[in-house]
């Protein structure tokens, strides 16, 4: 963990150099208020390909700065990028934002009165490359094609005209596992996220490999009575994709919802979730709020908070991220369908979705089933979690999630 | 840059940064590069943090876009004032240096690309409809776009729902390039091909005049020479039946003893050389695109698709249609809704009943995404007919 601690931005520096631009901005635009952000990055990633046997690493740095303006004759929004670290590069973004006409946004904390915040993610740093390598060798098996796992640190500074830096440092570890021919065919590749290199250690893959097995034998019909029991991984998936589509921001509070879906937003420092933090990407304090109860609609995720960041190249949006499903536990059903695998495409109020299940205890495959998924239907059929809650490379964490069979029939 | 509710709104972004790629061990990426830390950079080792060297002069100029997108939407408002119309202009332009071998190569690459979109409410009905245009030097597309847009909305406000299962698909020029995309394309890039890919060269049972060709020349962000600076040149992925070369990067041509083909692309900087599509197109056929149609007594028009993917070896493939019509015994009848067609690779290429000779080249906003890098691609297709796709809604 040499490299890595050397390329971290130092945050005083990084401060000052956004102060910097901001007080040529200011003076660019009148008395309108300015946001300047700064990103530097870290990351070393290790591949290994079973085809060529090669295991070769990835290593890089990347900085870059935003300004984000308002210009109050029309409240609107200008906003701006360019990579690089340093005072050379936010001069680039400030000629282009003086040239370009801004959008409307109300979604900005200038003048808040928000406190300078230290963000400080205390297990910061990247593996070696030998400890890389290590866990490759450990966490590919037979039906693992090729892997990469990679760690990488970040420094993220804010500050508007007001003053108040908030500066975030985080560590955070990733690794993908590509399934070959053993695995099956059609099974998608396999996601691992952690807060940092220790915790990524403490993830076991091989229960997820389990979880995806498309079952034994000759393939079945679905029965159309038996409840249904997504995986951990396919609910993360399935939960997100409904959280996206019935608590967007707007969505009007008060629709039924069964009695398994308890939805929260966690967005604060939650040791869950991998993206918490004390601010949102815009500079918003994160506060949970209960999005749904078990029998209502409460909330939707969207508002000061919830805004990110893809890179430093993206404005903030809001996000649904930091989610977490905490429905009441549930006994295995005695008859059931363990769904392993789902695609969704959205077509108007309704999801084509491709599930592919096996039977519940026993294993026995069934063949693949084409439904048209009513989202509204899932959320009012959800009866609740089995095991314990997992997080996700996608920003949910939830248990396996059990919907009543009347979730998958069509009108 | 994207527009909405008559407020254009910019995001324009500039950056550099270079990459050293021994492949098969390693690659050395930094964003915004001084000269002198391509050196070390070079032996493998991260540079010592300095100030950059600037970005190089931008020839993406924001101003003239948001005139173009405002008007297009002032205009479709007129036209049809209960209408809610969004566009998006994507501009950019790029400088590509490559070093190997104790040479230089260059290559500069841009596209301009316009979008509008529409949704219309009436009588409890909803339509949505999408025009697209690569932008040339004029403004003379706005009123075609306008025009298709809005005639697109009205004929889709009575969109009927589609009939699950097998059924004969006719599509439009320009659009079955992405069949030809996901299902000879993919099969033909020759890292796939060395994991098992389906389409071996002794195939067999697929339509004789069917050939497809990938030229990067002619792509939307059309490349004269990949990031490992060979010279693009076209390749006959599929001719009279049999399948034919493979796209090549320098890695996969030396691992299989063939030519490089100069498809050797980047997502970024950050990223390793894949091998990679540029623009892959069904050459002409032969058959009149009318009597095509009017040979198929029941079946689908596919105007346009919004997605796609594939399992190359498999040569399972599903396809995303956002607008379509039914055809009842050989002429176009109500619109459809939103679905999916399915269809498997061998039986794909067997099942093509007839290749018209209006080739023409698509004009949307899109891109191809393989193991997390995203690369700018183009597809071209003639009218061209086949069976033995499943309707899945």
């Amino acid at each position: 963990m040499s490299q890595s601690d050397h390329w971290k931005t130092d945050s005083d520096v990084a401060v000052e150099t956004v102060a910097n631009l901001l007080e040529k901005t200011s003076n660019d635009h009148g008395a309108g208020p300015v946001e300047g952000f700064h990103r530097s990055s870290m990351s070393r990633r290790v591949t290994w390909d079973r085809s060529t046997g090669e295991v070769c690493s990835r290593t890089g740095v990347e900085q870059g700065g935003a300004v984000r303006w308002i210009d109050p004759r029309r409240d609107a929004l200008g906003f701006a990028a360019a990579s690089g670290g340093h005072q050379a590069a936010f001069e680039t973004c400030r000629s282009i934002a003086a040239g370009v006409p801004p959008k409307p946004v109300n979604t900005c904390p200038w003048n808040a009165e928000a406190e300078a915040v230290e963000d400080v993610d205390v297990s910061t740093g990247s593996p070696s490359l030998e400890e890389m390598e290590d866990w490759l060798r450990k966490n590919t098996s037979e039906a693992v094609d090729s892997a990469w796992v990679e760690g990488a640190t970040s420094t993220e500074t804010w500050l508007t005209g007001a003053g108040n830096p908030q500066i975030r440092v985080r560590g955070r570890a990733w690794a993908m596992m590509a399934p070959g021919k053993k695995a099956g065919t059609g099974v998608k590749p396999l996601f691992l996220a952690a807060r940092s290199w220790h915790a990524l250690l403490r993830l076991d893959p091989s229960g997820a490999w389990r979880d995806r097995a498309a079952g034994e034998g000759r393939k079945r019909s679905w029965p159309d009575d038996a409840r249904v029991v997504f995986s951990p991984e396919t609910s993360a998936f399935l939960a997100r994709m409904l959280a996206a589509t019935m608590h967007h921001p707007g969505a009007s509070p008060g629709a039924p919802v069964g009695p398994g879906w308890v939805l929260t937003a966690r967005p604060e420092d939650d040791p869950s979730s991998l993206f918490g933090s004390r601010v949102d990407d815009a500079g918003f304090p994160s506060t949970s709020r209960i999005l749904a109860d078990g029998r209502h609609v409460t909330g939707d995720w969207g508002g000061p908070g919830s805004l990110r960041r893809a890179s430093f190249r993206d404005a903030p949006e809001p996000v649904p991220v930091s989610l977490r499903m905490d429905p009441p536990r549930l006994d295995p059903p005695k008859r059931s369908v363990w769904v392993s695998r789902i695609d969704l495409n959205p077509a108007g109020d309704r999801w084509i979705a491709e599930l592919h299940g096996r039977r519940f205890p026993d294993g026995a495959a069934f063949r693949p089933r084409w439904v048209r998924l009513r989202p509204n239907r899932l959320l009012e059929t959800c009866l609740g979690g089995i095991g314990s809650a997992r997080g996700s490379h996608l920003g949910m964490t939830t248990p396996a999630l059990v919907f009543d069979a009347w979730s998958l029939r069509e009108d | 840059m994207a527009a909405s509710a008559g407020y254009p709104g910019v995001s324009h972004t500039v950056w550099a940064g270079a990459c050293v790629e021994r492949p098969g061990r390693s690659l050395v990426f930094h964003s915004a590069l001084l000269p002198e830390q391509l050196e070390s950079l070079v032996t493998g080792e991260l540079p010592e943090s300095g100030a950059p060297s600037g970005h190089p002069e931008l020839a993406v100029d924001p101003g003239p876009a948001v005139g173009v997108i405002s008007g297009a939407i002032v205009e479709a408002q007129k036209r049809l004032p209960r209408g809610q119309f969004r566009a998006r202009w994507v501009e950019f332009d790029q400088q590509v240096k490559i070093g190997r071998d104790g040479s230089v190569f260059g290559d500069r690459r841009s596209t301009r690309r316009f979008r509008l979109e529409g949704s219309l409410e009436r009588g409890g009905r909803t339509a949505t409809a999408v025009a697209e245009r690569v932008v040339q030097s004029d403004n003379n597309y706005i009123s075609s776009l306008v025009d298709e847009t809005i005639e697109r909305l009205e004929a889709r406000l009575d969109a009927a729902p589609p009939v699950p299962g097998p059924t004969t698909v006719v599509f439009a020029p320009a659009i079955g390039g992405i069949w030809a995309h996901e299902l000879v394309g993919h099969a033909a890039e020759a890292d796939l091909v060395a994991q098992g890919s389906w389409l071996t060269p002794d195939i067999g049972g697929a339509h004789p005049g069917l050939t497809v060709i990938d030229d990067p020349r002619r792509a939307r962000a059309a490349w004269n020479v990949d990031d490992e600076g060979t010279p693009a040149r076209p390749v006959a992925l599929f001719h009279e039946g049999r399948a034919r070369e493979r796209l090549h990067s320098c890695r996969t041509a030396s691992d299989s003893g063939a030519k490089t083909t100069g498809h050797g692309r980047r997502g970024s900087y950050r990223e390793p050389v894949l091998p990679r599509m540029g623009c892959t197109f069904i050459a002409n056929g032969t058959d009149d695109p009318n009597e095509i149609l009017q040979k198929v007594h029941e079946g689908i028009y596919v105007r346009r698709m919004e997605s796609a993917h594939t399992d190359p070896t498999t040569g399972r493939a599903v396809f995303r249609v956002t607008d379509a019509d039914r055809i009842v015994c050989g002429k176009l009848a109500e619109p459809l809704r939103l679905h999916l067609l399915e269809t498997v690779g061998g039986k794909a290429l067997a099942a093509i009943e007839g290749i018209g000779n209006d080739l023409a080249f698509d004009r949307c906003i899109g891109s191809c995404h393989r193991k997390g890098q995203p690369l700018s691609t183009s597809v071209g297709a003639p009218t061209f007919c086949t069976g033995l796709m499943t309707v899945r809604f």
